[in-house]
């Protein structure tokens, strides 16, 4: 393939990556503001965010399609459980490790992603769900390049769901709150905040964002119970690709690898995957806090 | 405490100074594994037994990134995959004999950890736990669709087996080992034998490395980082060593997994065969480290000081699966649990959070806690308690030729805060040098630029003729420029004197091989630094704090023993940060003893401190800093009557007669205040 013959191609690609990439790529940006929202209040995450996902996804499954409950209804009802599960993975997995180890939290919460996996595949079974979008599926055509309405759909709830949660963070004195764990847990201890329920605060935060991506991603590639992990992952390489407490930054990096990621499968479907890990990699190497994230001087 | 029977120590051929009691435990091992086998020779046992063997191999391996290092690792099952396929590779595809292809496998598996753990390492925590990850999906993805060489989730077929005398030994196999007129066994136990014995191997080097110079020093740098690389230790090299080493067993492991059934598959190695292994480790006892986890049998009969923990939780956790099995095949199961029970990995995920939570130290170490136990278990004696009243001279460096420490025009910036502006400082040979100022004043920040923690913005620092502002802490330990810390480094969990013997680092000589073998050359060494150890302790007089865990004792005692660390190195130079910081006022003169004792020992001291009686008491030279320069310099008389020095730092004479609770209560204000003031900030932001 000679160059002229490269860059046409890439261009025929590019429009359907682009629509594509920029709805994977605002999944991923939901799921690593959890990752933002707990690692700034707390410096640990939850490792299993992309279980939740893959629950929340199953769950809305289950009400959807089994039960034929309304949409709404489905969603506050997954809403729900993720508050319930932020609470619990705070306490089980987080709350007795973070004092006693610095990696027990790490561990811990790889524990709860393996369990959830294997109860998703206990419950649910192993078989790809279907779940299908309340928009149809009939494929809208701009300029000859095919968007599904759900993925308008994702674009557009995602991106609503974090100027909300970036609102509630910045503007509300609960967000504030939250804000001062972060900056200074001891300090915002002295001036009343209660610091435990601000840290169960934030999990449960990041969960709802998990959960939600879980419901708006299950109609386009399908819900089963190892479809969070790569998920989780990648959106951790937006994470600390776009810097891990910049939500803006986070935002920007997991739509361009969304994109990235489309552009890549359209010439080889096996390096899909490969091609954000390697990147992961070598941007850590280069960069061992991530990109944009302060260099923070040990204090001796 | 009385030494056992068992834990007296012998010289066999091999090893040197080993208990009776690993002596005897390891060749009751060695007759376990060839006769057990023997009498319960059946095919779905024995391949269970070959599971607990060769994931037991990687598991030590883990342990020592995991337990030992303290960097979680989920990339293990990437590198087993490795081993794997790079041994099926070579005896299939290169005609490689099995017995080389076991060997290169693992070294080639060592290669792949090196060059993830060269660029990777300098990252930590959450961080080095992603990467990890991602290594173990990326080799789950070459090894699924670079289909050329791995076949793919078809899978390589007809491995062969490792050769005995033309024979391979295969599972079906039967033939006789020794001999025509010797029992018959199966292949199974035979390729049991090899295994076993390879993890045994693997077990009693590892104990051997895990118990000397290298397992201090690992542990070490997981305990501090910063105080292991002002001892001379550096860091990102025995990370990236550890790491190696653990790559090895991994990929050694997974090259005998490879010619277990003679067949693999890329759908074995999902990143959750990664997860599997690292709940082998922890729920064996990854955490226990320095204290040593032992085998309840082998605590039993007061073994060898080892870990066992990665032993104990293959054997539970490969058996757990196939007891889960059996369970669901009685009747009284329901039906609705048949499911569960099929889903081991449900297990392992509860087990990793229980053992987490309810005993960090795994079933190896909870087992150590069983009253009469620690009875049993073999320590080294103790060294001899004399009176020491001055260092030895070959406890000192440079000799006579003592060099001059000058910090000249450094300048420090973090972003516009000029933090250090323009601060010349000679510390000459054989003084004290005190440096005062107050908080904020850039004290702390030019120790750091002294010692290397931080590259300064400008300026240089030499010791002597040489060079030091672009070295890294270590490099700078290396030509004998140490420090303690205003907040302590101590190496919690081990002994005082084990914190000092991290402090011999760079003046032992005995390598790697040394202690795997455990040569007469390594415990004529270790038993020689253990003796000057001891000394340094009494120079000190904290001899009788030897056995005691470092975190155990009160802040003063604490400091003293940072400072036997940081002699233990042999130091020119010494810089003492705020050694007065929090500790009471008794402790105080104990701590101006012992500064002027060292001194006089010809080491030179340059001594940062808020607490006056302290630094004017002792130091020779005083200079103060405010707002990142040097305001004055002099004899201590000479700073207490100076005006700028009265009215910069002081503020209020007064303050030269504060009583240290005094001092710690406007400490405790100043920086309530400070707190208040910054949460203020970002609330009304």
């Amino acid at each position: 393939m000679d160059v002229g013959e490269l860059v046409a191609s890439f261009f025929r690609v590019l429009p359907q990556a682009l629509v594509s990439g920029l709805a994977l790529g605002s999944v991923y940006a939901l799921i690593a503001q959890g990752y933002y929202v707990t690692f700034t209040t707390t410096e640990t995450l939850n490792f299993a965010q992309g279980e939740f996902l893959m629950v929340g996804a199953l769950t809305s499954f289950s009400l959807l399609v089994l039960a034929g409950l309304p949409y709404l209804v489905a969603v506050v009802a997954v809403i729900l459980l993720m508050v319930l599960m932020g609470i619990a993975v705070e306490r089980v997995a987080i709350r007795p490790l973070r004092q006693l180890l610095s990696v027990g939290w790490i561990l811990s919460t790889v524990g709860v992603s393996v369990i959830l996996r294997q109860f998703a595949e206990i419950y649910w079974g192993r078989e790809q769900k279907r779940v299908p979008s309340i928009f149809g599926d009939t494929p809208l055509y701009i300029a000859n390049t095919g968007i599904f309405p759900q993925e308008l759909f994702i674009i557009l709830a995602s991106l609503l769901t974090m100027a909300a949660l970036l609102f509630f963070l910045k503007r509300s004195t609960f967000g504030k709150a939250l804000q001062a764990v972060a900056f200074n847990p001891a300090a915002a201890g002295l001036m009343g905040i209660n610091v435990r329920q601000m840290v169960v605060v934030a999990y449960v935060i990041s969960s709802i964002l998990a959960g939600i991506a879980g419901v708006l991603i299950a109609p386009v590639i399908f819900a089963h119970a190892e479809m969070g992990a790569l998920l989780g992952l990648k959106a951790f390489a937006a994470a600390i690709i776009g810097g891990i407490e910049n939500p803006v930054g986070i935002l920007v990096v997991g739509i361009g690898l969304g994109i990235a990621e489309f552009i890549v499968a359209s010439y080889n479907a096996s390096f899909r995957d490969a091609v954000t890990f390697l990147l992961l990699i070598l941007i850590l190497a280069w960069r061992p806090q991530g990109l944009f994230q302060r260099v923070t001087a040990e204090k001796v | 405490m009385k030494t056992s029977f068992w834990a007296r120590r012998i010289d066999t051929p091999i090893f040197s100074r080993v208990s009776l009691g690993s002596v005897v435990l390891t060749l009751a091992a060695v007759a376990a594994i060839f006769l057990v086998p023997m009498a319960i020779d059946n095919a779905y046992s024995m391949r269970i037994a070959q599971q607990i063997a060769f994931y037991t191999i990687a598991a030590i391996g883990l342990n020592v990134v995991v337990g030992y290092q303290g960097q979680v690792s989920l990339g293990h099952g990437g590198l087993f995959a490795v081993g794997a396929y790079a041994s099926a590779l070579l005896a299939t595809q290169g005609g490689v004999p099995v017995w080389i292809a076991f060997v290169l496998a693992a070294g080639v598996a060592g290669g792949v950890g090196a060059l993830l753990a060269l660029p990777t390492l300098r990252a930590k925590g959450p961080y080095l736990a992603m990467v990890t990850i991602a290594f173990s999906i990326i080799v789950f993805v070459v090894a699924q669709s670079w289909t050329d060489v791995t076949r793919g989730p078809e899978g390589i077929k007809n491995i062969p087996g490792p050769e005995w005398f033309g024979t391979q030994i295969r599972q079906l196999r039967t033939f006789r080992p020794f001999g025509d007129s010797g029992p018959t066994i199966s292949g199974a136990v035979a390729y049991f034998w090899i295994v076993a014995l390879a993890a045994l191997l693997v077990q009693l080097l590892t104990n051997n490395l895990l118990t000397g110079r290298w397992g201090r020093t690992i542990n070490a740098v997981r305990q501090s980082e910063i105080a292991a690389e002002t001892i001379g230790v550096s860091v990102y090299r025995w990370k990236v060593g550890a790491f190696t080493l653990s790559a090895v067993l991994a990929g050694l492991s997974g090259a005998f997994f490879a010619h277990q059934d003679g067949y693999i598959v890329s759908d074995t190695f999902t990143f959750n065969k990664s997860v599997e292994l690292l709940v082998f480790v922890i729920l064996g006892g990854a955490f226990t480290f320095n204290k040593s986890v032992e085998l309840l049998v082998f605590v039993i009969l007061g073994g060898a000081r080892t870990l066992f923990g990665p032993l104990v939780g293959s054997t539970v956790l490969v058996i757990l699966p196939e007891f889960l099995k059996t369970l669901s095949e009685y009747p009284f199961v329901p039906a609705w649990a048949k499911p569960i029970l099929e889903h081991y990995l449900l297990f392992y995920g509860a087990l990793l959070i229980l053992a987490l939570i309810t005993m960090p130290e795994g079933i190896a170490g909870a087992l150590k806690r069983l009253p009469g136990v620690a009875r049993l278990l073999p320590s080294v004696p103790l060294p001899a308690t004399r009176a020491v009243t001055a260092l030895a001279p070959s406890e000192l460096r440079n000799g006579a030729t003592r060099p001059i420490l000058v910090a000249d025009d450094i300048k420090m910036y973090f972003g516009g805060l000029k933090a250090v502006d323009g601060v010349t400082l000679d510390v000459h040979p054989g003084k004290i040098q005190g440096l005062i100022g107050p908080n904020g004043s850039g004290k702390s920040t030019l120790v750091n630029v002294l010692t290397g923690v931080y590259r300064p913005t400008g300026g240089q620092v030499r010791l002597g003729d040489a060079i030091l502002d672009n070295l890294s802490p270590h490099s700078i330990a290396a030509l004998g420029v140490t420090r303690t810390f205003q907040n302590i480094q101590l190496f919690k969990d081990l002994t005082v004197l084990e914190n000092v013997l991290v402090g011999y680092h760079l003046r032992m000589r005995y390598g790697f091989v040394d202690q795997m073998l455990r040569t007469r050359r390594y415990v004529r060494e270790e038993s020689a630094y253990r003796q000057r150890a001891m000394d340094l302790l009494s120079f000190l007089d904290i001899a009788h704090l030897a056995t005691a865990e470092a975190q155990s004792l009160p802040y003063g005692l604490q400091r003293l023993v940072e400072i036997a660390r940081a002699l233990a190195l042999g130091p020119s130079v010494l810089i003492l940060d705020e050694p007065a910081a929090g500790i009471n006022a008794s402790e105080i003169g104990q701590v101006s003893e012992v500064i002027r004792r060292v001194r006089d020992a010809g080491v030179t001291i340059l001594v940062i401190e808020h607490h006056m009686d302290l630094v004017m008491g002792v130091s020779d030279h005083v200079a103060a800093l405010d707002r990142g320069q040097k305001i004055a310099e002099g004899t201590p008389a000479e700073i207490q009557a100076n005006d700028r020095v009265i009215e910069a730092y002081l503020g209020d004479p007064n303050m030269f007669s504060l009583s240290v609770a005094e001092a710690a209560e406007v400490a405790v204000a100043e920086a309530t205040e400070e707190a208040e003031a910054v949460t203020h900030a970002v609330l009304e932001r």
